[in-house]
């Protein structure tokens, strides 16, 4: 928690961008539900736009933040039985091949995304016609971002900035 | 070297990597893009890793996931499912256990809102532990109850693991729900039977609470389970008549949810806050395994390590129920170790080919695998729903105690498992009716 704080900002909003998405399409769904048995008219597009913009929306952006959570699902077992300072050290080499699969994926997405821009790429769902090329630079951001925070977490780690810490495998569950 | 061979060097690879701590997802990732560079090339690999990550994510069936969390994590922290504990309390008070039975009904209704085994443990956890501990039962009983009833969470509908084998092995979600259900019922039927079998073999672990109810106290208990019942009634009328797609079932859910819980007064800005964070925060999570889940499928089966392992596997024996024995050995061993939806993630690219050759019913494998990993949850080393019910409840209670509680339950899990595997029409009854 030292340089990786500099991205606080940008995670957080991320957090919350990824929190509206969740509770407008919940809106979005519940109105279309609605307009189509009751009103015999359902909203054009729904799904095109719950699964091209909140879905990745969602999934990718959030990825950073999760990680300042330590939300990351890994296993903790095998490496609890090492000192605390092994352990220590060794979370933060295996960070570096994070860093590397997290940005060689946002390097590719990000390559995607800018060929679906340049074709403007689209859906049509009941005559409606809805851009997808917007989504396709969540995977890049999202990775991105990850990628980037784990780097300042591996040199705060480097400038001995990272201490020691003393987390039991009990401690941090939230349901 | 063979592409059969680099497939097993991948899975070995992959395997000790996720050992070393590095988050399941990006083990997934990096380990099956290499994998598919050193089977068929560098730009087929490179090709894969563009399109792959996002066309997972816009999946319609998954989208569903975050709205049932949501509406699991709401039902949650807004507290709308104290009413079942309470009710089941005020009729069960005279049976010997009652409370600790209570705590088992109150669990299989919480599992009716939420797809999460946590949840719905860390619930019963707060609500029952200190009722059983004011009525003097054993501690191994009280704490072991709540841990076990916890699983039922992800077996009765909705449930997130059912989803995500939804999606991987193409089988309609709505019908395994149904065959969860069934197990999830069956399961809760296991643990009554146990606490029963346990109080009758040690009476003092659990007194009887000598308090008389009144029938109309009686009836009044029945109106907070109301909004309960409304809710998983619209959900799953609606679900399981064919009139909503899983998504359009969780919305309309998670607004059913937000309004009780606005009518309730439990609807605060914290709660509204944390509910949205943490299905946010866990679908994200969840997907990065899954985009990685799903390379790793691609992997296994372009290097032919799928039929390689399936025909060692079939070699071994050719007997289904054999078979199936070493699976759910696989399972169980996994299961100590590793949370329910990584490790279901991680093994049925490898699996559900197997699985596939043998003929297996692919509901019933799902529904069989899911019950697994529940058990899973409750294993040591690793039980998370043994570590969470420690730190709901005060700090005398060891882990040692609670995994003690537990053992007992395993022996009621493990009668479930030999039950469904060999009568499947538990599980196929009600998918089979809904055909």
């Amino acid at each position: 928690m030292y340089l990786e704080k500099l991205l606080m900002p940008i995670n957080g909003f991320f957090a919350w961008l990824s929190g509206i998405a969740v509770a407008v399409m919940m809106l979005h769904v519940c109105i279309d539900v609605f307009a189509k048995f009751v009103l015999q008219s359902p909203i054009p597009a729904t799904i095109t736009v719950v699964t091209y913009y909140y879905m990745p929306l969602l999934t990718f952006l959030p990825l950073a933040f999760v990680q300042q959570k330590r939300g990351h699902i890994s296993v903790e077992v095998f490496t609890s039985m090492l000192s605390k300072r092994i352990q220590h050290h060794l979370y933060f080499w295996t960070i570096l091949f994070c860093v590397v699969v997290l940005a060689l994926l946002a390097r590719v997405t990000f390559g995607e995304a800018v060929n679906k821009l340049e074709l403007g790429t689209f859906r049509l769902e009941q005559n409606v016609r809805i851009l997808t090329w917007p989504g396709q630079f969540f995977p890049a951001i999202g990775y991105g971002l990850l990628a980037l925070l784990m780097m300042l977490q591996f040199i705060g780690y480097l400038m001995g900035k990272a201490p020691i810490e003393n987390d039991s495998l009990t401690g941090e569950i939230d349901p | 070297m063979s592409n059969g061979e680099i497939g097993l060097l991948g899975l070995a690879v992959l395997l000790s990597l996720i050992a070393l701590r590095i988050p399941i997802g990006i083990a997934l990732l990096g380990v099956s893009f290499s994998g598919i560079w050193a089977t068929i090339g560098l730009n087929p690999a490179l090709g894969m890793l563009r399109v792959v990550p996002y066309s997972f994510a816009t999946n319609w069936e998954l989208s569903s996931v975050p709205m049932f969390l949501f509406m699991g994590f709401l039902c949650y922290h807004a507290g709308l499912t104290r009413g079942l504990f309470e009710a089941a309390q005020v009729w069960l008070a005279r049976l010997p256990g009652g409370l600790a039975i209570a705590s088992v009904f109150g669990a299989a209704g919480f599992a009716a809102v939420t797809g999460s085994s946590l949840a719905c443990a860390a619930a019963m956890g707060r609500m029952a532990v200190p009722e059983m501990m004011r009525a003097r039962y054993s501690m191994a009983l009280a704490t072991g109850t709540v841990a076990a009833a916890g699983t039922i969470g992800a077996l009765i509908p909705p449930s997130i693991l059912f989803i995500i084998y939804g999606v991987i092995a193409q089988e309609p979600i709505s019908q395994l729900f149904l065959g969860g259900a069934a197990v999830g019922v069956l399961t809760a039927i296991a643990y009554i039977l146990t606490i029963l079998i346990w109080t009758v073999v040690q009476p003092d672990a659990a007194p009887i609470v000598i308090r008389i109810y009144t029938l109309r106290e009686k009836f009044n208990a029945l109106w907070g389970v109301i909004p309960i019942f409304l809710l998983a009634g619209s959900v799953f009328g609606g679900l399981f008549g064919g009139i909503f797609t899983p998504t359009e079932a969780g919305a309309v859910g998670s607004g059913i949810a937000v309004l009780i819980a606005f009518f309730k007064r439990t609807l605060t800005w914290n709660t509204f806050r944390d509910s949205i964070t943490e299905a946010f925060v866990t679908s994200s999570a969840l997907f990065l395994i899954a985009v990685g889940a799903n390379l790793l499928s691609r992997f296994v089966a372009l290097s032919g390590a799928g039929d390689l392992l399936s025909d060692i596997v079939l070699g071994v024996t050719n007997d289904p129920f054999m078979l199936m024995i070493l699976i759910v050995i696989v399972y169980l061993v996994l299961g100590m170790f590793l949370d329910p939806i990584g490790a279901m993630l991680i093994t049925l690219p490898v699996l559900l080919p197997i699985a596939e050759q043998a003929q297996f019913n692919l509901i019933w494998f799902g529904v069989i695998v899911a019950k697994l990993l529940e058990i899973g949850m409750i294993t040591p080393p690793v039980g998370l729903n043994v570590f969470i019910i420690k730190s709901v409840v005060p700090n005398s209670i060891t882990l040692t105690t609670i995994f003690k509680g537990v053992l007992v339950f395993l022996v009621a899990d493990l009668v479930v498992v030999l039950l469904i595997m060999l009568f499947p029409e538990i599980v196929l009854f009600l998918p089979n009716l809904m055909q």
